[in-house]
């Protein structure tokens, strides 16, 4: 038997990005709906069965509705049999945790996740070499990426069925490792020396507040402190390195910061990172931002280090689908 | 007002931040106690633990602008600036107070200072400040108007109006909702439809964004570009603060909704003043000395409060028809 987790963050996408910065809003409805489109594809491809994070009623109730229309149309396409986790709802991170733990347990052949870089992060570390599909609703959307949930649960599908293999379906990402004060935190994109000095509401949209950064790729294509390094370097997902990129006086660089925020950021230095490798962060105290987020208060003289690490698999929908392709045509 | 990013907040700024804050505790923990005495009239709704929302907010506005306030108004009066001794005798029904002792804990209001009022109707402040918006772009003032709500207050047509009526008309107006998990006894996680109520602010065409209404420096920083945001022309938004009431809905509930650890592990673990303590000296801006000097002249003041007002006389009876709409 094939079964798929589904983990859906109902709180994601309504930090102050949306106050400063023209960020996305992703709605509970849409959740719901994604959800639907995500079981259409996983039974297209023979899931057996779907493993659901208990979530909000507006996106549960979203998946129950569409779910009864299709049956009300006549539309019945082969769907997993979904099983709701009987778990508390905190509304809380400790409540994707948990289900995801549960999952593990249970045993699951591939994880989709609908969150922001936030949820992706806590999935990090905790489901050991299950393939991850994460799916975008939160903010800055750099390690989750916007892909119709149909075909991305066709590929999830394929993946979790064994109709295209872990290796030739996924990538093998890479993770950061931040050290400070005590506390370990993991970034799959990237981590910032910023000199605010609490966290406050999270986001970083100041180019002057940004002292360095570690990044664990870096793509053209992505949004926030990654886009700096992506501007001087071009480290793509998978690859052997990540980089350190400090901040000041050098060339200036245009790079989009936040959504509907482009700003000139001076590039200083870039040095490459290879996996295994410890990066001690600059002595600045302020905060330590881990995926684009302040997360750490730093202190003066508190030293701090990245460390680069292998990440999880993630599921590359066009990779997997181009995998089908090929093996139908050679059969 | 001067810092908006965390770490650009002069030390002044926030030695009156924790000032306010500790204002607002002290002043609530002992009304608490003395209400059981049976001397304070009336019924008392308790803001213990939601201090860092009202000064987060209220240490961004000018004495010009406006907030409206709730049924559990005390933290706001003190953060916008109302004299304490007098919102303590206004408590008890003392001449002396607020107004003159007429209004109690539900009505405490003072134009001086932008307090338009606590409110004894539920969602009562959002249509009172699309009315200060209004009246502020018609005039080409820059003044914001500010109403505070709960979650229960969140889910009355008033509230849901005031979004709509806000956007339609682009005011400078901040919604923020204190979302204290409770409408009275009621679980939000019963009677919301969706954990997070900025997500209705979508609908209606505004930003709504969620922060950690523990912590000062996150509720001031939202509020910041909020409130600026409002000032420059750039319409309403609203800003939805996770929360924790200390006390019961009223003094006098007996919480039995409530989990038996759940108020003491938030004491313990989420406390607004505890958490910028421990920062702001972690982080060198601030020091033990300078704020336990604040935690004394507050404790005196408070006393001080209290004494004054049950010192002072009761209204006169024939002043009962004076301040009121209509003379008779």
């Amino acid at each position: 038997m094939t079964r798929v987790g589904i983990i859906v963050n109902p709180a994601s996408g309504h930090d102050i990005r949306r106050l400063i910065s023209a960020a996305t809003v992703v709605d509970n409805s849409e959740k719901g709906a994604m959800t639907v489109r995500l079981l259409s594809g996983l039974g297209a491809t023979g899931v057996d069965e779907v493993l659901m994070m208990p979530a909000d009623l507006t996106v549960s109730r979203a998946i129950d509705r569409i779910t009864r229309s299709l049956v009300v149309q006549g539309l019945t396409a082969p769907m997993p049999r979904v099983t709701w986790l009987d778990l508390p709802t905190t509304y809380h991170a400790r409540d994707t945790i948990a289900a995801l733990a549960t999952m593990v347990e249970v045993g699951v052949d591939a994880l989709c996740v609908l969150g922001g870089d936030g949820t992706q992060r806590l999935v990090h570390g905790r489901v050991g070499e299950v393939p991850v599909l994460p799916l975008s609703t939160g903010t800055n959307n750099i390690y989750p990426v916007w892909t119709e949930a149909t075909v991305a649960g066709l590929a999830a599908g394929r993946v979790a069925t064994g109709q295209v293999s872990r290796e030739q379906g996924c990538v093998r990402e890479k993770a950061l490792e931040v050290t400070c004060g005590g506390r370990t935190e993991a970034a799959l994109v990237d981590v910032g020396v910023i000199s605010d000095t609490f966290a406050g509401a999270r986001a970083i949209w100041r180019p002057d507040h940004i002292h360095e950064v570690v990044v664990s790729f870096a793509d053209p294509c992505a949004i926030g402190l990654s886009s700096i390094a992506a501007s001087v370097i071009d480290l793509p997902r998978g690859s052997s390195h990540g980089a350190r990129v400090v901040i000041g006086d050098g060339r200036l660089h245009r790079v989009p910061i936040a959504p509907g925020l482009v700003v000139d950021v001076p590039v200083a230095e870039v040095t490459k990172v290879a996996v295994g490798e410890t990066v001690n962060l600059m002595p600045v105290a302020g905060t330590i931002s881990v995926d684009g987020e302040r997360e750490i208060e730093r202190y003066r003289g508190e030293p701090a280090t990245v460390r680069l690490t292998e990440g999880p698999w993630r599921i590359d929908v066009g990779r997997v689908l181009r995998a089908t392709r090929l093996q139908r045509d050679s059969a | 007002m001067t810092g908006t990013a965390s770490g650009t907040i002069p030390a002044a700024e926030l030695l009156q931040a924790y000032r306010t804050m500790r204002t607002i505790r002290d002043f609530e923990e002992r009304v608490y106690k003395e209400f059981q005495t049976g001397q304070m009239p009336g019924f008392v709704h308790l803001y213990a633990g939601e201090e860092a929302v009202a000064t987060g907010v209220c240490d961004v506005l000018t004495p010009a602008d406006y907030i409206a306030s709730t049924h559990r108004g005390h933290g706001h009066a003190i953060a916008k600036g109302c004299d304490v001794v007098a919102m303590m005798a206004e408590l008890y029904g003392k001449a002396t107070g607020t107004c003159k002792g007429k209004g109690g804990s539900m009505h405490i209001a003072d134009l001086s200072t932008g307090m338009l009022g606590a409110n004894g109707i539920v969602g009562g402040g959002p249509p009172l400040v699309c009315g200060v918006g209004l009246s502020a772009k018609v005039r080409g003032t820059d003044q914001v108007g500010v109403s505070f709500t709960g979650d229960g207050g969140s889910n009355q047509g008033t509230f849901l109006e005031s979004l709509n009526f806000a956007a339609a008309m682009n005011l400078p107006v901040v919604f923020v909702v204190e979302n204290n998990g409770y409408a009275e006894s009621t679980a939000s996680s019963f009677h919301q439809s969706g954990i997070d109520v900025a997500k209705r602010a979508d609908g209606f065409g505004l930003p709504g964004v969620v922060v950690d209404g523990q912590d000062y420096f996150a509720v001031r920083e939202a509020a910041a570009e909020a409130v600026g945001r409002a000032r420059a022309g750039g319409g309403p938004s609203l800003i939805e603060c996770k929360t924790i009431r200390y006390f019961g809905h009223f003094i006098g509930d007996q919480q039995k909704y409530r989990a038996p650890n759940e108020v003491a592990d938030a004491r313990e673990h989420r406390d607004p003043l505890k958490n910028f303590r421990a920062r702001v000296t972690r982080a060198g801006v601030l020091t033990d000395e300078q704020l336990d000097a604040i935690d004394t002249e507050v404790a005196e003041l408070i006393d001080r409060a209290v004494a004054q007002a049950q010192a002072a006389p009761f209204p006169a009876p024939e002043s009962a028809l004076e301040d009121v709409y209509v003379s008779y």
